[in-house]
């Protein structure tokens, strides 16, 4: 355990949409581990249970049954001050600036912390990294998308976080857009940051990631090295592409 | 948790609604002075029976939107998501949504108290005046707290509907029970509901010019302070518990 920053077993979701309604297993059988320090890719259709996996990791909604053990046998809010996270299409207080959004995260954050670090020096830190430095004192309602996607990044890492959980960074964004984004989380990549990034872009998750998951109809498929699973072609499409051939072969899904 | 009650208060204020709401109180207060000026012998009687009813209804009003609309505006809008992967306890954030509705319902009371208080012509009255305030204040909390309970399992408008009959059945207790008495079928039920569930508001409705002119009655003003508090704390709390398990989907 002492290697994975994360170990999920046996995790069972289901929801009812109406409570004379039979529940829906959105989860069935998730069983995965997220190895310390690396940065972990969780591919799967729409609908599989990548956003409902994230949202029991972070316990915004409970599961069934199944167990989440975090490194060093942490309880959940140990674990949560070592936590960033930036959520599927990011709303923020809007009535604030980029700079008072950070502060807010930021006291937010655990005492330690707050105690050893100066917020300004983060801030003009974390802010330099997602290029948002001039737009610092700008309201939030005043910023793009893909402004609002980095400052959701930059309230990410305000904290110094052990491990960043991703949902989705790069969707809508554009090209440009694309590729800062990418090249923000390569910087973070090389800081040693565990990361959990859930994506449908291949090409992004080829480039960024060193293991991965994949998540299909509430089933873990694939947990490992992301090398090992392309290891026969030439990119993650292609072995994607043959992996989900050979599932149609197997289970007719 | 500061910075929590702090967010929801800027946010609050810059609200539409809420300054509708404040301007639309200070014009029924304002009206109170017009409609007492409108009599020889009972002016006081008049400004102050209207203005209190005026500033009760607006912080009531606030109270019962603000504390059944804020939680689902922050989960609709996903903002709550990262507020609740940060270290905090989920009871803090209930905390901060009753912080800031204490705050804005303080700051309301504060500036319509000041202009109801300046229509005042005889400074004895005070005093119960202020009394009255702040027992209107905290009546208005009391349903801020159930209006949060109420959010927490059902959504915003009939969360919002339940507490504003919460408040009506509250000032209503004796009422019903007459008409219970009246209707001579079994009523022991309906009774027990009325005397344990429901905070006995009409036992301190002080928002009157009689009451205002008298001598505090400190076992009155000691009873209402301890009642309030009860039903305030017991609120809050459930709210807490229910809300530790809330599934933010």
């Amino acid at each position: 355990m002492s290697h994975n920053i994360i170990e999920i077993n046996n995790l069972k979701k289901s929801f009812k949409s109406d409570f004379y309604k039979k529940p829906t297993l959105s989860l069935k059988n998730i069983s995965f581990v997220i190895p310390k320090g690396k940065f972990v890719g969780l591919i799967g259709p729409n609908g599989a249970g990548k956003t409902t996996t994230i949202k029991c990791l972070l316990e915004f909604i409970f599961p069934d049954s199944g167990e989440i053990k975090f490194h060093d046998n942490m309880t959940f809010v140990q674990f949560k001050k070592g936590v960033g996270y930036l959520p599927e299409r990011p709303f923020f207080q809007e009535f604030l600036t980029g700079q008072e959004f950070l502060k807010l995260h930021w006291d937010l954050s655990a005492d330690d912390v707050k105690k050893n670090h100066s917020f300004n020096d983060r801030a003009e830190k974390v802010l330099d990294m997602v290029k948002l430095s001039h737009a610092k004192d700008k309201k939030l309602k005043d910023y793009s998308k893909g402004m609002l996607q980095r400052i959701g990044i930059a309230q990410s890492i305000i904290a110094f976080p052990e491990f960043l959980i991703l949902d989705e960074p790069m969707s809508g964004l554009d090209p440009d857009g694309r590729i800062l984004i990418k090249d923000i989380l390569k910087d973070l990549k090389k800081e040693k940051i565990s990361v959990l990034m859930s994506s449908h872009l291949l090409e992004d998750i080829d480039e960024l990631c060193d293991d991965l998951i994949i998540i299909h109809q509430g089933e873990c498929l694939y947990n490992g090295s992301l090398p090992d699973f392309k290891k026969n072609y030439s990119n993650l499409s292609e072995a994607y592409k043959a992996f989900k051939g050979q599932l149609q072969v197997n289970y007719n899904v | 948790m500061n910075k929590l009650i702090y967010i929801n208060t800027q946010e609050w204020i810059r609200l539409k609604f809420f300054q509708i709401i404040i301007f639309i109180s200070f014009v029924f207060v304002c009206f109170s002075y017009l409609l007492g000026s409108l009599s020889f012998t009972e002016q006081q009687r008049l400004v102050i029976d209207f203005g209190l009813a005026g500033i009760e209804l607006a912080l009531v009003f606030i109270a019962a939107f603000f504390s059944t609309h804020s939680l689902h505006r922050d989960i609709d809008r996903k903002t709550i998501l990262v507020l609740l992967a940060r270290p905090i306890q989920r009871w803090k954030l209930i905390v901060g949504y009753f912080g800031s509705l204490a705050l804005l319902n303080l700051i309301t009371t504060i500036a319509l108290g000041l202009t109801l208080g300046s229509f005042l012509k005889e400074s004895r009255h005070v005093v119960m005046f202020v009394v009255a305030l702040f027992f209107i204040y905290i009546k208005s909390l009391i349903i801020g707290a159930f209006g949060l309970f109420a959010s927490v399992v059902a959504r915003p408008m009939f969360a919002f509907v339940l507490s504003l009959t919460y408040w009506l059945v509250s000032y209503s207790i004796e009422d019903i029970k007459f008409f219970l008495k009246k209707s001579q079928a079994d009523n022991t039920v309906l009774n027990m509901l009325l005397d344990n569930f429901f905070p006995q508001f009409y036992k301190y409705n002080w928002k009157t010019f009689g009451f205002v002119k008298t001598i505090p009655n400190l076992s009155d003003l000691s009873w209402a302070s301890v009642h309030s508090l009860f039903w305030l704390t017991l609120f809050l709390m459930f709210s807490m518990v229910i809300f530790r398990r809330k599934e933010i989907v």
